[in-house]
């Protein structure tokens, strides 16, 4: 008997396969010069992934399930898939200029992209552990290659391999844990696992088997003490590849985390509250200090994301100490806080690429003055920053605002201590974030800054319009916030709140 | 220690029923206040640069807007009161708190949209003047327009989420006024201190804000405080904390002892902004939060109150002390007003809501004044020391005659502004009982026309020390300071006690009445103490400074001893902040987090390894057998013998990394299977 098949249900993951083998064909029969049509083809391929997305929105089945419960499309799954997609879209946008200089295999990016792309967007669907641990790595493996994509240079080699080694051994972790969760419940499905292990929170192998699993996600979300790579990684990769894995590679990192803790261990809160508080403090305290040292754009927002990473966590540590409503609030502050985070870091990394390109280094001392000769980078230079600080009323502040009524909400003094932690690091990160606006704005242009021609070459326009995107989404969501809530609100249905 | 009275007993309420609230078209359409200077920063940041002014006719215009419409919603508090509470428009949620916009027209906020409406008007105006042919102007102008607007919606915030927004906007536009002039580094950095103090000090806005609103259930203002007044159980157990937690955050941008550092500094900014800032934004928002959320002050965290008031003399005594030994002249000021926030957020501390917001009024009067008078002298001579300046009453009448008015009505002789309400802060520290704080407040007045006096002589009499030909400034910017002069002259006849109380009846219109004692008449033998104390300072100024001798440094003896260095070096404060806390999370605790990250877990990991390869090597020993021989080696490959094939790596610290996740994730599970 074949299965039963919802093919509206699965249409954006068709149409991002069907893009991928399409720029795969046509970089082969497209001769050098014409090869940007790649990039037109697979940024058009991730905007009509769009629209099904939309069509499943809109209509009135409600949940779709499948493959025995394997592959379910709700609400959650619909906002996250639009959040992937949409980020997956800025970041191809951010790459055609980027990419197209490099003048080497761009099909083959566009084509690992969108690979990586659709694992994103199964991955939100996932519903079993082993559909979850294929998306996941379908969401991977593609970056280990495009870490590693300036061949020429050393940096970007060792970030790839770096990358990959670390990456694999937490797989490894992840999917020994995994392997034990099988064993002990002889489910793979996570409505399944809830239900068989019910009472088994005290059983140390669960609980090992538990942690594993918040190892190997904590590696793909970067949080401290699993973030060795990230640094390193991200700056040795092309910029739009470090995009995507502080972003949409991170997010499927906090899908994962969403969808297992919250549905597969919902009796077991007890033990990964108390864990994901810890890397939550961890995180935010030690990747905002280090932070504080960087000299380096692309490494001080590598250790920002390690810090957003550990905001992001709390609320998981929240919904270990509070009833199911709060659980499903909880839920819902991580979601809103991952769209926002999305979109601002995007944005700031959409001005790195075009900042990185005018002031020809990475350094932020050579950014001085930039805000003089490119007023306009400036400006969304400070959008994105000082939302990322969270500075109302720009989106980063409804981020963190969530973020703290989740953590005050739950009532006991370890959230808040852990929001009083929060709050601590909040002021810490003002320091590096303002110091990089005050760098463009306040400080003279450098001896050795490009001539005159190079810096004030315009911004490409696809890049103009993935800036464009980001800035306005940053801008509006800190007006009405329920432009991001309205959609986080719809997901938490998933923790059952 | 502090005595605290339980005032509630005697107190008579206050409180009138507002004839205008619902369906008053002025009401309804009152947003507009807050949402014209938002688009007239817009307007300014893409059309400005085309405008013969650069942008500042469009933030005047907007201001005029304002000014004329507070004083429109001023006039109808003042004639028949007003209470009115506009439709929220909600723009999201989080969990079960709405997050709305929305806007209050009362009592109290109509007073402050008026001071800020007015106060920034003429300054703006004064701005045109003043910032002309200066670098950036349009940016100048949109940020101010910011600043002025984010203060506005401070003010008609409805609720605590839209005060903080508000609050943090004002933050960030003083941060941008303050470093204006960035091309000299100092200032940025001026900047960034009001930045990041305040920031400091809004941990305790934001999270007060959650304890009081989590019980309450809702972040509305009023929703807080009717569950103070009705539904005491609700609120009971965190209203101590959330008021002490909500005085924090207004410590920091009222500038009171320990946050007070910033404000001076911020004196880096264009005269115009510190003008404003002293007078009308930014440094009252403290005084009005704690103003706004007073009955949880006066009925429930009575008990935070002993925090408020000893904060407030604190403030007041050692920051008038440091006027006294400042020689820039705006420091000078900024001094005075850091004392004169601390008479304000005292008297409310003391119970006295119509005191320390009657001093707010007044002092917006004659502080902004002063500023306008500072700048106009700068503007002439170039220079911010008074060592620069002296004589300067024959070249510039207007702004002598106006600065001197300032300087008496915040010394506060009889009869100009301060006069007033200053005794009506004395006489609320004396009725309350709070005899320690009255004795502070005398000493402080005797200080300020101390400092004050001094001030004028040095740079209005005796010989002129700087560069160049002094001359009046343009009308553009003396106008302002007459309206300003008339004003601090006459704006504290609308509180005599006996007399007219205007003034407490406008401020007391809102939705929960304020209970606090309202004295009958003057309190004779405190206004005579107070009066004779500002007479004496005068006095004392005169004889030390009104004889100009040669240098700054002759005239400047008057030294008191173990004081003076405490005095030179702001208390040490700065270097405590700078030392103790700032440099080293940005220096060793930075770097040694730093360092942690990179070698202590090769420590770690190196250690595993040495002691694998030891245990390998004993096992080695004892079974050569090629089984276990693979085994070890795929071990060591994992610890220490990889280098052969990942040095190929710059730096070769991957399996340093991986072993810190292994590491890391045993940790993790060993901790929970122990512990739990």
């Amino acid at each position: 008997m074949t299965p039963d098949i919802d093919y509206l249900a699965l249409a954006p993951e068709i149409t991002l396969a069907v893009t991928a083998v399409v720029v795969l064909m046509l970089d082969l029969f497209l001769p050098r010069s014409q090869k940007y049509w790649t990039a037109v083809v697979a940024v058009l391929g991730v905007s009509f992934a769009a629209l099904p997305l939309i069509a499943l929105a809109v209509s009135d089945v409600g949940e779709r399930s499948m493959l025995g419960g394997s592959f379910v499309v709700d609400d959650f799954a619909l906002v996250l898939k639009g959040l992937f997609v949409v980020s997956g879209y800025l970041v191809l946008l951010m790459s055609v200029s980027y990419i197209e200089s490099d003048r080497y295999y761009q099909g083959e990016y566009y084509f690992l992209m969108l690979m990586s792309i659709l694992g994103s967007v199964v991955l939100a669907s996932s519903r079993d552990l082993i559909t979850l641990f294929i998306a996941i790595e379908l969401v991977s493996q593609p970056m280990y290659l495009l870490a590693g994509w300036r061949k020429g240079d050393l940096r970007s080699n060792e970030a790839s391999l770096k990358y990959y080694l670390l990456g694999v051994l937490a797989s490894a972790l992840m999917l020994y844990g995994m392997s034990f969760v099988y064993g002990l419940t002889g489910e793979l499905t996570l409505a399944g696992i809830a239900e068989a292990g019910a009472g088994m929170a005290d059983d140390p192998a669960f609980i090992m088997a538990l942690l594993f699993m918040i190892a190997g996600f904590g590696f793909k979300v970067s949080a401290v003490p699993f973030h060795f790579w990230a640094p390193d990684t991200y700056e040795g990769a092309p910029t739009p590849v470090t995009a995507y894995l502080s972003v949409s590679s991170k997010a499927a990192g906090f899908v994962a985390l969403l969808v297992v803790l919250y549905s597969a261990f919902p009796d077991a809160a007890g033990v990964w509250g108390p864990a994901v508080w810890i890397l939550a403090a961890l995180s935010m305290t030690l990747a905002n200090l280090t932070a504080l040292r960087q000299t380096n754009i692309v490494r001080l927002l590598a250790y920002s994301s390690v810090a957003q990473a550990g905001f992001m966590l709390v609320p998981f540590a929240a919904a270990a100490t509070t009833d199911q409503i709060g659980l499903g609030e909880a839920f819902a502050a991580t979601v809103t806080y991952i769209v926002i985070y999305a979109f601002m870091n995007l944005g700031a990394f959409a001005v790195v690429i075009a900042g990185a390109r005018k002031t020809g280094t990475g350094d932020i001392e050579g950014w001085g003055g930039l805000g003089s000769y490119a007023p306009g980078i400036g400006l969304l230079a400070g959008a994105f920053f000082f939302s990322l600080a969270g500075i109302p009323p720009l989106a980063g502040w409804i981020a963190k605002l969530v973020m703290f009524s989740a953590a005050m909400g739950a009532g006991s003094g370890w959230m808040v201590a852990l929001a009083a932690i929060a709050a601590v690091n909040a002021v810490i990160a003002l320091f590096y974030y303002a110091r990089v606006v005050k760098t463009i704005w306040m400080d003279p242009v450098p001896a050795t800054a490009p001539d005159e021609q190079v810096r004030t070459s315009p911004v490409a326009g696809s890049l103009g319009l993935a800036l464009g995107l980001s800035v306005v989404v940053v801008v509006a969501a800190g007006f009405f916030p329920s432009l991001v809530t309205f959609f986080s609100e719809a997901t938490r249905a998933l923790a059952g709140g | 220690m502090i005595k605290l009275t339980n005032f509630a007993i005697a107190a008579t309420e206050t409180g009138r029923a507002a004839q205008y609230g619902e369906g008053n078209p002025f009401l309804e359409w009152a947003w507009l206040i807050v949402i014209v200077p938002f688009l007239a920063f817009l307007a300014i940041v893409f059309f400005g640069k085309r405008l013969p002014r650069r942008g500042g006719e469009i933030a005047v215009g907007a201001m005029a807007f304002v000014a004329v419409y507070a004083a429109v919603l001023f006039i109808m508090n003042v004639t028949g009161g007003v209470e009115f509470v506009g439709d929220p428009v909600e723009v999201g949620k989080i969990g079960t708190f709405a997050i709305e916009w929305g806007w209050v027209v009362d009592g109290l906020s109509s007073m402050m949209y008026l001071v800020v409406g007015l106060l920034a008007f003429l300054i703006f105006t004064y701005a045109l003047g003043y910032m002309e042919g200066d670098v950036r102007v349009t940016w100048f102008f949109a940020a101010f327009t910011l600043f002025a607007g984010s203060m506005l919606l401070l003010v008609s915030a409805p609720n605590l989420i839209q005060l903080i927004v508000g609050w943090e906007g004002v933050g960030l536009s003083s941060y941008l006024l303050i470093g204006h002039y960035w091309e000299d580094k100092e200032n940025s950095s001026a900047g960034m201190k009001a930045f990041y103090v305040n920031k400091v000090a809004d941990i305790g806005l934001i999270i007060g804000a959650f304890v009081l609103a989590i019980p309450v259930g809702s972040f509305r203002i009023s929703d807080i405080l009717t569950a103070v007044v009705d539904n005491p159980e609700a609120i009971e157990t965190v209203a101590m904390v959330g008021a002490v937690l909500l005085f924090i955050g207004a410590m920091g941008k009222s500038a009171q002892f320990p946050f007070h550092v910033w404000l001076p500094d911020a004196m880096a900014g264009p005269t115009p902004v510190s003008a404003l800032m002293h007078a009308a934004t930014m440094v009252t928002a403290g005084v009005y939060l704690v103003a706004r959320m007073f009955p949880l002050y006066a009925e429930m965290a009575a008990d935070a109150r002993g925090l408020v008031i000893t904060i407030g003399a604190i403030t007041l005594i050692i920051a008038g002390l440091l006027a006294v030994v400042q020689d820039d002249i705006k420091k000078v000021l900024a001094y005075s007003t850091v004392s004169q926030l601390g008479y304000m957020v005292a008297a409310l501390g003391a119970g006295a809501y119509t005191a320390g917001l009657f001093h707010l009024w007044t002092h917006a009067f004659f502080k902004g004044l002063l500023f306008l008078g500072a700048g106009s002298v700068i503007h002439s001579v170039h220079s911010n020391n008074m060592s620069d300046m002296g004589g300067l009453r024959k070249p510039m009448p207007v702004t002598f005659s106006t600065f001197v008015a300032g300087t008496l009505a915040l010394a506060g002789i009889f009869p100009l502004a301060g006069f007033f309400s200053k005794d009506e802060v004395l006489a609320a520290f004396n009725h309350e009982g709070y005899t320690a704080v009255l004795v502070i407040g005398i000493i402080g007045a005797f200080i300020t026309a101390f400092y004050m006096a001094r001030t004028v002589f040095l740079t209005f009499y005796g010989t002129y020390k700087g560069h160049g030909h002094p001359h009046e400034s343009p009308k553009v910017m003396t106008v302002p300071m007459m309206i300003l002069a008339g004003l601090a002259v006459v704006g504290g006849w609308v509180n005599i006690p006996g007399l007219y109380t205007g003034f407490t009846e406008w401020v007391g219109t809102r939705a929960h009445p304020i209970a606090e004692h309202h004295a009958e008449s003057f309190d004779w033998p405190v206004l005579a103490i107070g009066l004779t104390a500002a007479l004496l300072g005068i006095v004392a100024g005169y004889l030390l400074y009104f004889k100009d001798k040669q240098t700054q440094l002759e005239r400047d003896t008057f030294r008191i001893p173990l004081l003076w260095p405490l005095l030179e070096h702001k208390y040490y404060l700065d270097d405590l902040y700078l030392g103790g806390i700032v440099n080293p999370i940005k220096g060793p605790i930075a770097r040694f987090v730093n360092w942690t990250n990179s070698y202590i877990f090769d420590g770690i990991v190196n250690g595993a390894g040495f002691l694998a390869r030891a245990v390998a090597g004993v096992v080695y020993g004892v079974f050569d057998q090629r089984g276990i021989d693979l085994a070890l080696n795929g071990l060591a490959f994992t610890t220490d013998g990889a280098g052969g094939k990942t040095r190929l790596l710059q730096t070769g610290k991957v399996q340093q990394y991986a072993g810190a996740t292994v590491i890391g994730a045993a940790l993790l599970v060993i901790g929970f299977v122990i512990f739990r």
